[in-house]
Protein backbone atom coordinates (compact mmCIF):
# COMPACT_ATOMS: atom_id res chain seq x y z
CA UNK A 1 0.00 0.00 0.00
CA UNK A 2 1.29 3.45 -0.92
CA UNK A 3 2.42 5.63 1.97
CA UNK A 4 -0.06 8.43 1.15
CA UNK A 5 -2.97 5.97 1.16
CA UNK A 6 -1.81 4.22 4.31
CA UNK A 7 -1.55 7.54 6.19
CA UNK A 8 -5.01 8.70 5.08
CA UNK A 9 -6.59 5.39 6.10
CA UNK A 10 -4.80 5.36 9.46
CA UNK A 11 -5.89 8.93 10.19
CA UNK A 12 -9.51 8.05 9.54
CA UNK A 13 -9.39 4.74 11.43
CA UNK A 14 -7.93 6.53 14.46
CA UNK A 15 -10.88 8.94 14.55
CA UNK A 16 -13.48 6.19 14.03
CA UNK A 17 -11.91 3.98 16.71
CA UNK A 18 -11.81 6.86 19.17
CA UNK A 19 -15.43 7.63 18.38
CA UNK A 20 -16.37 4.03 19.14
CA UNK A 21 -14.68 4.25 22.55
CA UNK A 22 -16.34 7.61 23.20
CA UNK A 23 -19.77 6.15 22.41
CA UNK A 24 -19.25 3.02 24.49
CA UNK A 25 -17.95 4.97 27.50
CA UNK A 26 -20.41 7.87 27.43
CA UNK A 27 -23.55 5.99 26.47
CA UNK A 28 -22.65 2.89 28.50
CA UNK A 29 -23.18 0.61 25.52
CA UNK A 30 -22.76 -3.12 26.19
CA UNK A 31 -20.98 -3.62 22.88
CA UNK A 32 -17.41 -4.27 21.86
CA UNK A 33 -15.88 -1.72 19.46
CA UNK A 34 -15.83 -4.17 16.55
CA UNK A 35 -19.59 -4.74 16.96
CA UNK A 36 -20.30 -1.12 16.01
CA UNK A 37 -20.40 -0.74 12.24
CA UNK A 38 -19.15 2.66 11.07
CA UNK A 39 -22.01 3.09 8.57
CA UNK A 40 -24.81 1.82 10.86
CA UNK A 41 -27.49 4.36 11.74
CA UNK A 42 -27.20 5.91 15.20
CA UNK A 43 -30.86 6.91 15.62
CA UNK A 44 -34.10 5.09 14.87
CA UNK A 45 -32.54 1.82 13.77
CA UNK A 46 -28.92 0.73 14.24
CA UNK A 47 -27.73 1.75 17.71
CA UNK A 48 -31.29 3.02 18.46
CA UNK A 49 -30.09 6.13 20.28
CA UNK A 50 -32.53 8.86 21.34
CA UNK A 51 -32.53 12.65 21.61
CA UNK A 52 -31.01 12.57 25.11
CA UNK A 53 -28.17 10.44 23.79
CA UNK A 54 -27.69 13.04 21.01
CA UNK A 55 -26.97 15.73 23.60
CA UNK A 56 -24.51 13.43 25.40
CA UNK A 57 -22.81 12.64 22.08
CA UNK A 58 -22.46 16.30 21.14
CA UNK A 59 -20.83 17.06 24.51
CA UNK A 60 -18.59 13.98 24.32
CA UNK A 61 -17.42 14.88 20.79
CA UNK A 62 -16.60 18.40 21.88
CA UNK A 63 -14.63 17.08 24.86
CA UNK A 64 -12.77 14.37 22.95
CA UNK A 65 -12.10 16.17 19.67
CA UNK A 66 -12.68 19.87 20.39
CA UNK A 67 -15.35 19.99 17.67
CA UNK A 68 -18.58 21.83 18.34
CA UNK A 69 -21.69 20.72 16.43
CA UNK A 70 -23.76 23.49 14.91
CA UNK A 71 -27.51 22.87 14.90
CA UNK A 72 -28.05 22.63 11.13
CA UNK A 73 -24.89 20.57 10.66
CA UNK A 74 -25.64 18.28 13.56
CA UNK A 75 -28.67 16.62 11.96
CA UNK A 76 -26.68 15.85 8.84
CA UNK A 77 -23.58 14.77 10.75
CA UNK A 78 -25.05 12.73 13.59
CA UNK A 79 -26.22 9.91 11.37
CA UNK A 80 -23.41 7.36 11.59
CA UNK A 81 -19.92 7.14 13.07
CA UNK A 82 -18.52 7.83 9.60
CA UNK A 83 -20.54 11.02 9.10
CA UNK A 84 -19.31 12.27 12.48
CA UNK A 85 -15.75 11.28 11.51
CA UNK A 86 -16.16 13.35 8.30
CA UNK A 87 -17.07 16.38 10.39
CA UNK A 88 -14.14 15.89 12.79
CA UNK A 89 -11.58 15.34 10.02
CA UNK A 90 -12.90 18.40 8.17
CA UNK A 91 -12.59 20.50 11.33
CA UNK A 92 -9.07 19.18 11.93
CA UNK A 93 -8.10 20.05 8.31
CA UNK A 94 -9.39 23.62 8.77
CA UNK A 95 -7.63 23.94 12.11
CA UNK A 96 -4.39 22.61 10.58
CA UNK A 97 -4.52 25.01 7.65
CA UNK A 98 -5.51 28.03 9.76
CA UNK B 1 -59.75 -8.09 -5.93
CA UNK B 2 -56.09 -8.21 -4.88
CA UNK B 3 -54.23 -4.90 -4.94
CA UNK B 4 -51.96 -5.70 -7.90
CA UNK B 5 -54.95 -6.66 -10.07
CA UNK B 6 -56.58 -3.35 -9.25
CA UNK B 7 -53.42 -1.35 -9.97
CA UNK B 8 -52.89 -3.14 -13.30
CA UNK B 9 -56.52 -2.70 -14.29
CA UNK B 10 -56.28 1.00 -13.54
CA UNK B 11 -53.05 1.71 -15.41
CA UNK B 12 -50.74 -0.21 -17.73
CA UNK B 13 -47.45 -0.52 -15.89
CA UNK B 14 -44.34 -2.69 -15.93
CA UNK B 15 -44.17 -5.34 -13.24
CA UNK B 16 -41.20 -7.22 -11.85
CA UNK B 17 -40.99 -10.62 -10.19
CA UNK B 18 -39.50 -10.43 -6.68
CA UNK B 19 -39.14 -13.67 -4.74
CA UNK B 20 -41.65 -15.28 -7.11
CA UNK B 21 -44.26 -12.53 -6.64
CA UNK B 22 -45.17 -9.83 -9.14
CA UNK B 23 -45.00 -6.23 -8.00
CA UNK B 24 -45.14 -2.88 -9.85
CA UNK B 25 -41.69 -2.02 -11.19
CA UNK B 26 -42.43 1.57 -12.22
CA UNK B 27 -45.42 3.81 -12.82
CA UNK B 28 -43.55 6.56 -14.67
CA UNK B 29 -40.02 7.86 -14.73
CA UNK B 30 -37.79 6.86 -11.83
CA UNK B 31 -36.71 10.51 -11.50
CA UNK B 32 -40.29 11.60 -10.86
CA UNK B 33 -40.98 8.75 -8.43
CA UNK B 34 -37.78 9.35 -6.44
CA UNK B 35 -38.50 13.10 -6.37
CA UNK B 36 -41.87 12.33 -4.75
CA UNK B 37 -40.30 10.04 -2.15
CA UNK B 38 -37.72 12.75 -1.36
CA UNK B 39 -39.99 15.78 -1.57
CA UNK B 40 -43.66 15.02 -1.08
CA UNK B 41 -45.47 11.64 -0.85
CA UNK B 42 -45.17 8.40 -2.84
CA UNK B 43 -47.65 5.53 -2.89
CA UNK B 44 -46.43 1.97 -3.46
CA UNK B 45 -47.96 -1.50 -3.65
CA UNK B 46 -45.76 -3.81 -1.56
CA UNK B 47 -47.13 -7.07 -2.93
CA UNK B 48 -43.74 -8.78 -2.63
CA UNK B 49 -43.41 -8.30 1.14
CA UNK B 50 -44.50 -11.50 2.83
CA UNK B 51 -46.70 -11.24 5.93
CA UNK B 52 -46.82 -14.18 8.31
CA UNK B 53 -48.75 -14.43 11.57
CA UNK B 54 -47.18 -16.63 14.25
CA UNK B 55 -49.83 -17.60 16.78
CA UNK B 56 -50.46 -20.16 19.49
CA UNK B 57 -49.53 -20.67 23.13
CA UNK B 58 -45.78 -20.85 22.33
CA UNK B 59 -45.65 -18.17 19.60
CA UNK B 60 -43.49 -15.76 21.62
CA UNK B 61 -40.96 -18.36 22.74
CA UNK B 62 -40.81 -19.91 19.26
CA UNK B 63 -39.97 -16.63 17.48
CA UNK B 64 -37.51 -15.74 20.23
CA UNK B 65 -35.86 -19.16 19.77
CA UNK B 66 -35.22 -18.65 16.04
CA UNK B 67 -34.55 -14.90 15.97
CA UNK B 68 -30.90 -13.72 16.06
CA UNK B 69 -31.85 -10.47 17.82
CA UNK B 70 -33.05 -9.90 21.39
CA UNK B 71 -36.79 -9.28 21.19
CA UNK B 72 -37.41 -7.36 24.40
CA UNK B 73 -40.24 -5.10 23.27
CA UNK B 74 -43.69 -4.05 24.28
CA UNK B 75 -46.80 -5.02 22.32
CA UNK B 76 -47.34 -2.97 19.14
CA UNK B 77 -43.62 -2.42 18.69
CA UNK B 78 -41.41 -3.89 15.98
CA UNK B 79 -37.72 -4.67 15.41
CA UNK B 80 -35.64 -5.27 12.33
CA UNK B 81 -33.55 -8.40 12.03
CA UNK B 82 -32.34 -10.96 9.52
CA UNK B 83 -33.32 -14.60 9.85
CA UNK B 84 -30.42 -16.93 9.09
CA UNK B 85 -30.50 -20.66 8.43
CA UNK B 86 -28.28 -23.51 9.64
CA UNK B 87 -25.78 -22.74 6.83
CA UNK B 88 -25.53 -19.06 7.82
CA UNK B 89 -27.43 -17.88 4.73
CA UNK B 90 -29.87 -14.98 4.98
CA UNK B 91 -33.40 -16.36 4.75
CA UNK B 92 -35.26 -13.08 5.15
CA UNK B 93 -34.86 -9.41 5.95
CA UNK B 94 -37.57 -9.02 8.56
CA UNK B 95 -39.62 -6.75 10.76
CA UNK B 96 -40.67 -8.71 13.83
CA UNK B 97 -43.89 -7.10 15.09
CA UNK B 98 -45.22 -8.02 18.52
CA UNK B 99 -49.00 -8.06 18.77
CA UNK B 100 -49.97 -9.17 22.27
CA UNK B 101 -49.15 -12.86 22.54
CA UNK B 102 -48.45 -13.35 18.86
CA UNK B 103 -46.01 -12.06 16.28
CA UNK B 104 -46.46 -10.72 12.80
CA UNK B 105 -43.41 -11.08 10.56
CA UNK B 106 -43.02 -8.75 7.56
CA UNK B 107 -40.27 -10.19 5.36
CA UNK B 108 -38.42 -9.51 2.15
CA UNK B 109 -36.18 -11.96 0.33
CA UNK B 110 -38.52 -14.93 0.55
CA UNK B 111 -41.99 -15.85 -0.69
CA UNK B 112 -44.79 -16.34 1.83
CA UNK B 113 -45.06 -20.05 1.08
CA UNK B 114 -41.30 -20.68 1.29
CA UNK B 115 -41.07 -18.75 4.55
CA UNK B 116 -43.96 -20.63 6.16
CA UNK B 117 -42.33 -23.88 5.03
CA UNK B 118 -38.99 -22.83 6.55
CA UNK B 119 -40.65 -21.79 9.82
CA UNK B 120 -42.75 -24.97 10.00
CA UNK B 121 -39.66 -27.16 9.88
CA UNK B 122 -38.29 -25.34 12.96
CA UNK B 123 -41.33 -25.86 15.20
CA UNK B 124 -40.59 -28.43 17.89
CA UNK B 125 -43.13 -31.21 18.46
CA UNK B 126 -43.82 -29.91 21.95
CA UNK B 127 -44.55 -26.34 20.77
CA UNK B 128 -48.07 -25.04 20.22
CA UNK B 129 -47.45 -22.73 17.25
CA UNK B 130 -49.58 -22.04 14.21
CA UNK B 131 -48.47 -20.15 11.11
CA UNK B 132 -50.69 -18.17 8.80
CA UNK B 133 -49.56 -16.51 5.58
CA UNK B 134 -51.51 -13.27 5.38
CA UNK B 135 -50.68 -12.55 1.74
CA UNK B 136 -53.66 -14.64 0.69
CA UNK B 137 -56.02 -12.29 2.52
CA UNK B 138 -54.14 -9.00 3.01
CA UNK B 139 -52.50 -6.40 0.77
CA UNK B 140 -49.72 -4.10 1.88
CA UNK B 141 -49.61 -0.45 0.76
CA UNK B 142 -46.71 1.92 1.49
CA UNK B 143 -46.64 5.68 1.81
CA UNK B 144 -43.20 7.28 1.88
CA UNK B 145 -42.13 10.89 1.87
CA UNK B 146 -41.45 13.87 4.13
CA UNK B 147 -45.19 14.71 4.16
CA UNK B 148 -46.64 11.18 4.23
CA UNK B 149 -47.57 11.74 7.90
CA UNK B 150 -49.89 14.57 6.86
CA UNK B 151 -51.79 12.42 4.36
CA UNK B 152 -52.00 9.58 6.90
CA UNK B 153 -53.40 12.02 9.47
CA UNK B 154 -56.05 13.16 6.96
CA UNK B 155 -57.08 9.60 6.15
CA UNK B 156 -56.90 7.94 9.55
CA UNK B 157 -56.43 10.06 12.63
CA UNK B 158 -54.38 13.18 13.53
CA UNK B 159 -52.98 11.14 16.43
CA UNK B 160 -51.05 9.07 13.85
CA UNK B 161 -48.49 11.87 13.79
CA UNK B 162 -47.36 10.72 17.24
CA UNK B 163 -46.97 7.06 16.23
CA UNK B 164 -43.32 6.24 17.08
CA UNK B 165 -40.96 4.85 14.47
CA UNK B 166 -41.10 1.03 14.44
CA UNK B 167 -44.51 0.71 16.03
CA UNK B 168 -47.98 -0.10 14.73
CA UNK B 169 -51.62 0.28 15.58
CA UNK B 170 -55.05 -0.80 14.39
CA UNK B 171 -57.19 2.13 13.17
CA UNK B 172 -60.03 -0.34 12.57
CA UNK B 173 -60.69 -4.03 13.16
CA UNK B 174 -59.32 -5.13 9.80
CA UNK B 175 -56.56 -2.60 9.11
CA UNK B 176 -53.03 -2.34 10.52
CA UNK B 177 -50.78 0.70 10.14
CA UNK B 178 -47.02 0.29 10.64
CA UNK B 179 -44.66 3.22 11.01
CA UNK B 180 -41.73 1.84 9.07
CA UNK B 181 -39.92 2.39 5.82
CA UNK B 182 -36.62 1.96 4.02
CA UNK B 183 -36.31 5.25 2.18
CA UNK B 184 -35.05 7.43 5.03
CA UNK B 185 -38.23 9.52 4.86
CA UNK B 186 -41.38 9.25 6.96
CA UNK B 187 -42.81 5.88 6.01
CA UNK B 188 -46.00 3.95 6.68
CA UNK B 189 -47.19 0.49 5.71
CA UNK B 190 -50.92 -0.13 5.62
CA UNK B 191 -52.12 -3.75 5.70
CA UNK B 192 -55.73 -4.05 4.55
CA UNK B 193 -57.86 -7.02 3.47
CA UNK B 194 -57.83 -7.62 -0.29
CA UNK B 195 -61.51 -6.67 -0.36
CA UNK B 196 -60.68 -3.18 0.98
CA UNK B 197 -57.25 -2.62 -0.58
CA UNK B 198 -58.47 -1.17 -3.88
CA UNK B 199 -60.67 1.35 -2.05
CA UNK B 200 -57.77 2.32 0.26
CA UNK B 201 -55.50 2.77 -2.77
CA UNK B 202 -58.04 5.00 -4.49
CA UNK B 203 -58.59 7.01 -1.31
CA UNK B 204 -54.86 7.64 -0.98
CA UNK B 205 -54.60 8.65 -4.63
CA UNK B 206 -57.54 11.05 -4.33
CA UNK B 207 -56.59 12.62 -1.00
CA UNK B 208 -52.91 12.56 -1.94
CA UNK B 209 -53.47 14.91 -4.86
CA UNK B 210 -53.11 17.96 -2.64
CA UNK B 211 -49.70 16.60 -1.52
CA UNK B 212 -48.48 16.02 -5.11
CA UNK B 213 -48.64 12.28 -4.49
CA UNK B 214 -47.00 10.10 -7.12
CA UNK B 215 -47.17 6.30 -7.41
CA UNK B 216 -43.71 4.75 -7.00
CA UNK B 217 -42.68 1.29 -8.17
CA UNK B 218 -40.17 -1.17 -6.78
CA UNK B 219 -37.25 0.34 -8.72
CA UNK B 220 -37.69 3.79 -7.15
CA UNK B 221 -38.11 2.40 -3.62
CA UNK B 222 -35.09 0.12 -4.07
CA UNK B 223 -33.07 3.04 -5.41
CA UNK B 224 -33.97 5.11 -2.30
CA UNK B 225 -32.86 2.20 -0.13
CA UNK B 226 -29.45 2.47 -1.82
CA UNK B 227 -29.31 6.25 -1.28
CA UNK B 228 -30.04 5.70 2.40
CA UNK B 229 -27.85 2.61 2.83
CA UNK B 230 -30.74 0.38 3.86
CA UNK B 231 -29.79 -3.29 3.63
CA UNK B 232 -31.08 -4.83 0.39
CA UNK B 233 -31.33 -8.61 0.67
CA UNK B 234 -31.66 -8.92 -3.11
CA UNK B 235 -28.42 -7.04 -3.82
CA UNK B 236 -25.72 -6.99 -1.15
CA UNK B 237 -27.65 -9.60 0.87
CA UNK B 238 -27.29 -12.09 -1.98
CA UNK B 239 -23.55 -12.30 -1.31
CA UNK B 240 -22.07 -14.83 1.05
CA UNK B 241 -21.05 -12.29 3.66
CA UNK B 242 -21.19 -12.02 7.44
CA UNK B 243 -23.20 -9.35 9.32
CA UNK B 244 -19.90 -7.54 10.04
CA UNK B 245 -18.96 -7.55 6.36
CA UNK B 246 -22.41 -6.18 5.47
CA UNK B 247 -22.42 -3.71 8.39
CA UNK B 248 -25.69 -5.11 9.75
CA UNK B 249 -24.38 -6.36 13.10
CA UNK B 250 -27.05 -4.29 14.89
CA UNK B 251 -29.68 -6.64 13.46
CA UNK B 252 -28.23 -9.59 15.40
CA UNK B 253 -26.77 -10.20 18.83
CA UNK B 254 -23.73 -12.41 19.35
CA UNK B 255 -24.73 -12.76 23.01
CA UNK B 256 -28.16 -14.20 22.34
CA UNK B 257 -28.77 -17.91 22.57
CA UNK B 258 -30.97 -18.87 19.62
CA UNK B 259 -31.34 -21.83 17.29
CA UNK B 260 -28.44 -20.97 14.97
CA UNK B 261 -26.31 -19.02 17.48
CA UNK B 262 -23.32 -21.33 16.85
CA UNK B 263 -23.49 -20.55 13.14
CA UNK B 264 -23.62 -16.82 13.84
CA UNK B 265 -20.63 -17.09 16.21
CA UNK B 266 -18.71 -19.05 13.55
CA UNK B 267 -19.47 -16.26 11.04
CA UNK B 268 -18.17 -13.72 13.52
CA UNK B 269 -14.98 -15.71 14.16
CA UNK B 270 -14.03 -15.68 10.47
CA UNK B 271 -11.65 -12.84 9.58
CA UNK B 272 -13.60 -10.42 7.36
CA UNK B 273 -12.84 -10.88 3.66
CA UNK B 274 -14.37 -7.54 2.74
CA UNK B 275 -16.58 -4.79 4.09
CA UNK B 276 -19.44 -3.07 2.34
CA UNK B 277 -18.52 0.53 1.59
CA UNK B 278 -20.37 3.35 -0.15
CA UNK B 279 -18.75 4.67 -3.32
CA UNK B 280 -19.25 7.61 -5.67
CA UNK B 281 -17.84 8.21 -9.14
CA UNK B 282 -18.27 10.63 -12.02
CA UNK B 283 -18.16 7.59 -14.32
CA UNK B 284 -20.84 4.87 -14.46
CA UNK B 285 -20.71 2.20 -11.78
CA UNK B 286 -22.31 -1.20 -12.28
CA UNK B 287 -22.69 -4.46 -10.39
CA UNK B 288 -19.74 -6.90 -10.61
CA UNK B 289 -17.40 -4.08 -11.65
CA UNK B 290 -13.96 -4.33 -10.03
CA UNK B 291 -12.27 -1.51 -8.14
CA UNK B 292 -8.53 -0.98 -8.18
CA UNK B 293 -5.95 0.97 -6.22
CA UNK B 294 -2.64 2.13 -7.63
CA UNK B 295 0.20 0.00 -6.32
CA UNK B 296 -1.99 -3.12 -5.99
CA UNK B 297 -1.83 -5.82 -8.65
CA UNK B 298 -5.36 -7.19 -8.41
CA UNK B 299 -8.74 -5.64 -7.65
CA UNK B 300 -9.39 -4.37 -4.12
CA UNK B 301 -13.18 -4.64 -4.34
CA UNK B 302 -16.32 -5.34 -6.35
CA UNK B 303 -19.41 -3.17 -6.82
CA UNK B 304 -22.53 -5.02 -5.59
CA UNK B 305 -25.23 -2.36 -5.98
CA UNK B 306 -25.09 0.76 -8.16
CA UNK B 307 -27.18 3.39 -9.91
CA UNK B 308 -26.90 6.76 -11.55
CA UNK B 309 -27.17 9.31 -8.75
CA UNK B 310 -30.59 10.96 -9.00
CA UNK B 311 -30.14 13.38 -6.09
CA UNK B 312 -26.75 14.68 -7.15
CA UNK B 313 -24.08 14.38 -9.81
CA UNK B 314 -22.37 11.17 -10.94
CA UNK B 315 -23.06 7.61 -9.88
CA UNK B 316 -23.41 5.94 -6.49
CA UNK B 317 -22.99 2.39 -5.29
CA UNK B 318 -22.03 -0.06 -2.61
CA UNK B 319 -18.90 -2.15 -3.01
CA UNK B 320 -17.46 -5.08 -1.11
CA UNK B 321 -13.92 -3.79 -0.52
CA UNK B 322 -10.92 -5.58 0.99
CA UNK B 323 -10.57 -4.71 4.70
CA UNK B 324 -7.50 -2.46 4.62
CA UNK B 325 -9.13 -0.31 1.91
CA UNK B 326 -12.76 -0.40 3.10
CA UNK B 327 -12.62 3.04 4.67
CA UNK B 328 -14.80 6.05 3.98
CA UNK B 329 -13.23 9.27 2.69
CA UNK B 330 -10.63 7.75 0.33
CA UNK B 331 -10.11 9.28 -3.13
CA UNK B 332 -7.49 6.80 -4.31
CA UNK B 333 -9.50 4.12 -6.09
CA UNK B 334 -10.63 3.66 -9.66
CA UNK B 335 -12.46 1.42 -12.06
CA UNK B 336 -10.63 0.10 -15.08
CA UNK B 337 -12.72 -1.10 -17.97
CA UNK B 338 -10.22 -1.33 -20.76
CA UNK B 339 -10.07 2.10 -22.32
CA UNK B 340 -12.14 3.81 -19.64
CA UNK B 341 -10.75 4.49 -16.17
CA UNK B 342 -12.86 6.37 -13.65
CA UNK B 343 -11.86 7.75 -10.27
CA UNK B 344 -13.88 6.32 -7.37
CA UNK B 345 -14.24 7.86 -3.91
CA UNK B 346 -15.41 6.03 -0.83
CA UNK B 347 -17.98 8.15 1.02
CA UNK B 348 -20.07 8.08 4.20
CA UNK B 349 -23.68 7.11 3.53
CA UNK B 350 -26.47 8.10 3.47
CA UNK B 351 -26.01 9.87 0.14
CA UNK B 352 -28.84 12.31 0.92
CA UNK B 353 -29.88 14.73 3.65
CA UNK B 354 -33.40 13.36 4.10
CA UNK B 355 -36.03 16.10 4.12
CA UNK B 356 -37.90 14.22 6.84
CA UNK B 357 -35.11 15.11 9.28
CA UNK B 358 -36.07 18.76 8.88
CA UNK B 359 -39.85 18.46 8.61
CA UNK B 360 -41.49 18.69 12.03
CA UNK B 361 -45.12 17.49 11.97
CA UNK B 362 -45.83 19.69 15.02
CA UNK B 363 -44.75 22.81 13.14
CA UNK B 364 -44.74 22.26 9.39
CA UNK B 365 -47.21 21.42 6.68
CA UNK B 366 -46.92 20.55 2.99
CA UNK B 367 -48.57 23.82 2.01
CA UNK B 368 -45.88 25.76 3.91
CA UNK B 369 -42.99 23.65 2.62
CA UNK B 370 -41.29 26.54 0.80
CA UNK B 371 -40.61 28.15 4.17
CA UNK B 372 -38.69 25.18 5.57
CA UNK B 373 -34.91 25.57 5.62
CA UNK B 374 -33.28 22.48 4.12
CA UNK B 375 -29.57 21.81 3.62
CA UNK B 376 -28.47 20.61 0.15
CA UNK B 377 -30.04 17.23 -0.67
CA UNK B 378 -26.76 15.63 -1.76
CA UNK B 379 -24.26 14.68 0.99
CA UNK B 380 -21.39 13.61 -1.29
CA UNK B 381 -18.42 15.86 -0.46
CA UNK B 382 -17.52 18.62 -2.89
CA UNK B 383 -14.11 17.04 -3.65
CA UNK B 384 -15.81 13.88 -4.88
CA UNK B 385 -18.51 15.83 -6.72
CA UNK B 386 -16.33 18.25 -8.64
CA UNK B 387 -15.31 15.69 -11.28
CA UNK B 388 -18.88 14.61 -11.90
Amino acid sequence: MKEEIRKAIERREAVVNRLKSTFIDNLHLTLEPNEIDPDAALFGTGLELDSIDAVDIAIAIQTAFGVKLRSIASKASLRTLNTIADLILEAQRHHGSA
Amino acid sequence: MALLDHVLKRQHIDTICIDGIRTPAAFGSIEQEVAAIRGSVALSAMTHVCMTAVEGRDALTFVDRICPRFLHMNPNRMKQTVFIDEEGRYVADAYVCRSGDSYLLLCRGVSGDAFVQWLSALIAESEDVSLRSLNETYSLIALNGPFSWELMADIYDPEIIGLPYLSFYRPSEEVLVFRAGETGEYGYLVAAPHSEAAARWEQMLAEGERYDLVCAGHRAVEYCMLENNFFNIHKEGAFEATPAELQIQWRVSYRKSFLFADRLKAMRAKPPKARITAVHSAQPLYESQHLFCDGEEGPIGTVVNAHRFLSGPGHIGLAMIDPPYAVSGCDFYHTNDGSCEGAVSTVSPPFVNNRSLYVDPQVHSFCDRDGIVFPPLCTVPMEARKEA
